[in-house]
């Protein structure tokens, strides 16, 4: 059940047993958000701590995404799940260098609501991990393939561009011919790639394909020729320029001097390395379409949209982490790329530490992401403590992760006896109810015991007897709990 | 029993990492939030579970016994008679495994105050047979879920659901088969419907004397009604391996409903004066061709003997080799002339092609085909589409086919198919001229 909104969870005719139910983590959510903002108002981070939900939010919703079959969600999955992952990332590694007690507060406050977060959209589990990691790491790669592609399409267009911009009528002969070769070449290699993926065969009539097919075998033969003897063509060029045939050739043959100068020219490399772009950008955009108009095919709309997405990275990450990152110019720049190349990286990392923690058993399958919020808050709890944030507020934060984990732990445990039909309200209020209050009056108790050792002790810890006491009670608690 | 429960190794180990951290770093709000996670778990851990033996339950079924197909509501009270609250109370009635809940939880979670009740509703679609409800079992939390306690649950009213053929059926002891016959034939007679007069002669009824022709006209005139006539029907039951299939789980079977309908129209046909012959086609009987096979005959023993068919057909689980020929075969039982009522899911074509040979060999047919297609799926629309192609051909072929949907209530199926179908095979019998009953009056 969303609070509001559209939903991102995939309710099913099984029901939601994987996450607990609507009233148990809305208590779980409403007690964990309101002590982290109570806790950031008091430690004068307020401002920082509110920003980790913009991220958060934005994590869990690409998350959501990638869970989906279409496209469309996928791509926009893969922009929110990479941006916000690896923001989240980033934002903890640079507070936990900077300030090690605060980032420890925030690192904890950030698992603790991604935990909750994606308790809610039903996607803290192993199997969506698996899937958003599959995908970040198609996505990274590809970006880098991009990178890669782009460097060399803009260095060859510069190089291109530069020999034609430049005196023209100086150009030599030989040069001008083997240039002409090797557009040709590359041009006919364009055309031979485009022939195979243009959906000539889907758009004749099915008594007209077999001619057709005839026919286009034969032209993709002529464009394979052409290509290989123009590239033949240039390694003879470059071997005869080097042994001096052409010299000879000039002199026998004046005219040819003037032929090959004019190869090179605008008005005949343009169009013919036109057709061959246009062939190709047509049959790419053919092929994409057909692969996003194939809805049923999950993986290769996986793919598919971690190519685009790594496109869309490539262009759009630096300018993006660029803009929102504080500081000057010279810093934002190392920021933003670092995090371009790291981000990825680290949050592909974080996702194989909660998938290590589900298998060895640390976190439970079906309650990772209680379990999740509940350390968070307890990391937040000795962050809090180190940084010499109010005692109250480091007492409410251990409280908000046990809270959190007492009542989404019963949540599951209503769905996983009775299922998702039954009216369970009143149940889970009493318990929530109960855990809250209990958590109250041990806050209260707590505040009482540290006022008195502040102002009668003088702050002092006495840490043996405080350990022997916690370890006795902990042994007691053996028999009675059978 | 109270057992207790493991959700608190988190919080010892939270309780240990802040101690330890507390303790390394001499900072004494982190060693106190140690304390947190301890009194969490000893407030889940110390409370126990024991259930009441005050705890009382009842169950009603409604209706029962019911025919196959029937929405049957459940109602589980449950009364805390103690004088504590339970805070956390569960209750899970024992559905019998062969059924599904269709609407509605068997299942409920609440907590429950010193004589407050709580109550599940849902409902069930009956299958035929006996079915016994497991004892509901509850279980009982203590107050911080630290410990459960499970027990079943001693249950008063209602501990089964009896689903018959001929539930809803009147007893056999209360057929009446001394009636004359429903259909309406246009050879005049006796009867209720006005057909002609004639002239009065010597040993007709005075009853039938038309009193008004006399007072014109002075002379004596009878009055001619149109005949009833008893008519031979043939129930043919489609029990083959194709038709044992069912719409959902829980469900019945379409060889079920098939019987189920059966049950009831045989009932109706021997108490308006009817014949009724009965055939099994697709198990491996005693008659002709492997036929389970009731030649035809009327009253009370003829419903039992038809229900005890049907009941075969319907908990039969193998099958015969050749059950077309069985279809043929039939063409020879049926006296001439006899209407055959054919209860089929239309799920093959061998169905269609006996109607069209029984037509051809000059038989009324009605067919009242059961819907067990669901159509949420491609296949499912795909084989709705293909058992609609079947029905048409039965129309098409001079057939009365009428597709019993799911929810339509039998006795609307039944009057729809036969009540409106008599007209017609009268006229058949008419023409045949070979009429069970004779007007004596021509």
């Amino acid at each position: 059940m969303p609070l509001f909104g559209p939903r991102l969870d995939r309710p099913s005719a099984i029901g939601d047993e994987g996450r607990p139910r609507a009233t148990s983590l809305t208590i779980a959510s409403v007690v964990v958000f309101a002590v982290v903002a109570a806790t950031g108002w008091a430690g004068g981070f307020l401002r920082l701590t509110l920003a980790l939900g913009t991220l958060v939010g934005l994590f869990t919703v690409g998350l959501s995404l990638l869970n989906r079959e279409r496209f469309l969600a996928l791509f926009l999955g893969q922009l929110c799940y990479v941006l916000g992952g690896t923001g989240l990332v980033g934002f903890a590694l640079l507070v936990l260098l900077l300030a090690p007690a605060y980032g420890l507060v925030l690192t904890g406050f950030a698992l603790a609501l991604t935990g909750l977060a994606t308790t809610w959209a039903d996607v803290a589990d192993a199997e969506s991990t698996k899937t958003a990691l599959f995908q970040g790491g198609a996505s990274f790669v590809s970006m880098i393939v991009w990178f890669v592609c782009l460097i060399v399409v803009a260095g060859t267009v510069l190089a291109l561009w530069t020999f034609l911009t430049g005196p023209a009528t100086s150009v030599p002969p030989t040069p001008s011919l083997i240039v002409f070769l090797f557009a040709l070449c590359v041009s006919g290699v364009l055309v031979w790639l485009g022939t195979r993926w243009l959906p000539f065969r889907q758009l004749t009539p099915r008594d007209r394909r077999p001619r057709l097919e005839r026919t286009l075998g034969r032209f993709r033969l002529v464009t394979a020729v052409v290509a290989l003897v123009a590239f033949a063509g240039v390694v003879f060029g470059l071997v005869a320029w080097l042994l001096g045939g052409f010299d000879r050739l000039y002199a026998a043959l004046p005219p040819s001097s003037a032929v090959f100068g004019g190869l090179s020219s605008p008005f005949v490399l343009g169009p013919l390395l036109l057709v061959g772009v246009a062939v190709l950008a047509t049959a790419v955009v053919a092929l994409a379409l057909r692969r996003v108009t194939r809805p049923t095919d999950r993986r290769a709309n996986q793919l598919l949209a971690a190519v685009v997405a790594g496109f869309a990275f490539t262009v759009l990450t630096i300018p993006f982490y660029f803009s929102v990152v504080p500081g000057m110019p010279l810093l934002r720049v190392v920021v933003a790329v670092l995090l371009v190349i790291l981000g990825p990286p680290a949050l592909f990392v974080a996702g194989l530490a909660f998938l290590g923690g589900v298998t060895v058993g640390i976190l439970p399958e079906r309650a990772g992401g209680p379990a999740v919020a509940s350390a968070g808050m307890v990391v937040a709890t000795v962050g809090a403590g180190l940084a010499g944030v109010p005692p109250v507020a480091v007492f409410a934060c251990i409280t908000a992760g046990m809270v959190a984990w007492d009542v989404s732990a019963f949540g599951l445990g209503v769905t996983a006896d009775l299922g998702h039909i039954p009216e369970t309200r009143r149940l889970e209020l009493f318990h929530g109810v109960l855990g809250v209050g209990v958590g109250i009056v041990v806050v209260a108790v707590l505040a009482g015991v540290d006022l008195l050792r502040t102002a009668v002790a003088g702050g002092l810890v006495a840490g043996p007897a405080i350990l022997l006491a916690v370890v006795a009670v902990l042994l007691l608690l053996i028999p009675v709990r059978g | 029993m109270s057992d207790p429960t493991l959700r608190w190794r988190g919080g010892v180990a939270a309780t240990i990492v802040l101690a330890v951290v507390g303790l390394a770093t001499s900072n004494g709000p982190i060693l106190l939030s140690a304390v947190v996670p301890l009194a969490y778990v000893a407030y889940g851990s110390l409370a126990t579970a024991e259930l009441p033996t005050e705890l009382t339950a009842s169950r009603t079924v409604e209706p029962t016994p019911a025919p196959p197909g029937r929405p049957v509501a459940v109602t589980l009270t449950v009364t805390n008679d103690s004088d504590r609250t339970l805070s956390d109370v569960r209750v899970v009635d024992g559905v019998p495994g062969d059924l599904a809940v269709m609407d509605g939880s068997p299942r409920v979670g609440t907590t429950l105050e010193p004589g407050e009740t709580v109550t599940l509703e849902y409902t069930m679609v009956a299958r035929r047979g006996d079915h016994d409800f497991d004892p509901p079992r509850v279980r009982l939390r203590s107050l911080g879920a630290g410990a459960a306690a499970t027990a079943a649950l001693p249950v008063d009213g209602d501990v089964e659901l009896v689903c018959r053929l001929d539930a809803e059926a009147p007893p056999l002891a209360d057929d009446a088969s001394n009636h004359v016959g429903q259909i309406t034939t246009d050879s005049p007679g006796r009867g209720l419907e006005f057909h002609s007069t004639r002239e009065y002669r010597h040993g007709d009824d005075a009853n039938r004397i038309d009193w008004r022709h006399y007072a014109k006209r002075g002379t004596l005139a009878t009055v001619n009604y149109r005949e009833h006539r008893s008519a031979s029907i043939v129930a043919v039951v489609d029990a083959r391996e194709v038709c044992r299939v069912v719409p959902g789980p829980g469900r019945p079977t379409a060889v079920e409903l098939e019987a189920y309908a059966a049950t009831h129209a045989v009932g109706e046909f021997l108490r308006t004066g009817h014949d009724v012959a009965v055939a099994v086609v697709g198990l491996d009987g005693p008659g002709p061709a492997g036929l389970h096979w009731l030649p035809p005959g009327g009253g009370d023993g003829q419903r039992s003997r038809a229900l005890d068919r049907f009941e075969l057909a319907a908990d039969a689980e193998t099958t015969v080799e050749d059950p077309e020929a069985q279809f043929t075969q039939l063409l020879g039982l049926a006296p001439p002339g006899a209407q055959i009522a054919l209860f089929s899911p239309l799920l093959d074509d061998a169905p269609v092609d006996a109607v069209e040979a029984w037509l051809a060999h000059d038989h009324s047919v009605v067919v009242l085909s059961p819907d067990v297609i669901t159509g949420n799926t491609v296949s499912g629309q795909y084989e709705q589409v293909r058992r609609g192609t079947r029905l048409a051909r039965c129309q098409a072929a001079g057939a009365r086919a009428l597709d019993w949907r799911r929810g339509t209530p039998l006795p609307v199926a039944l009057e729809y198919a036969f009540a409106a179908d008599a007209g017609h095979a009268a006229r058949r019998r008419a023409d045949a001229g070979t009429g069970a009953g004779t007007g004596g009056d021509a």
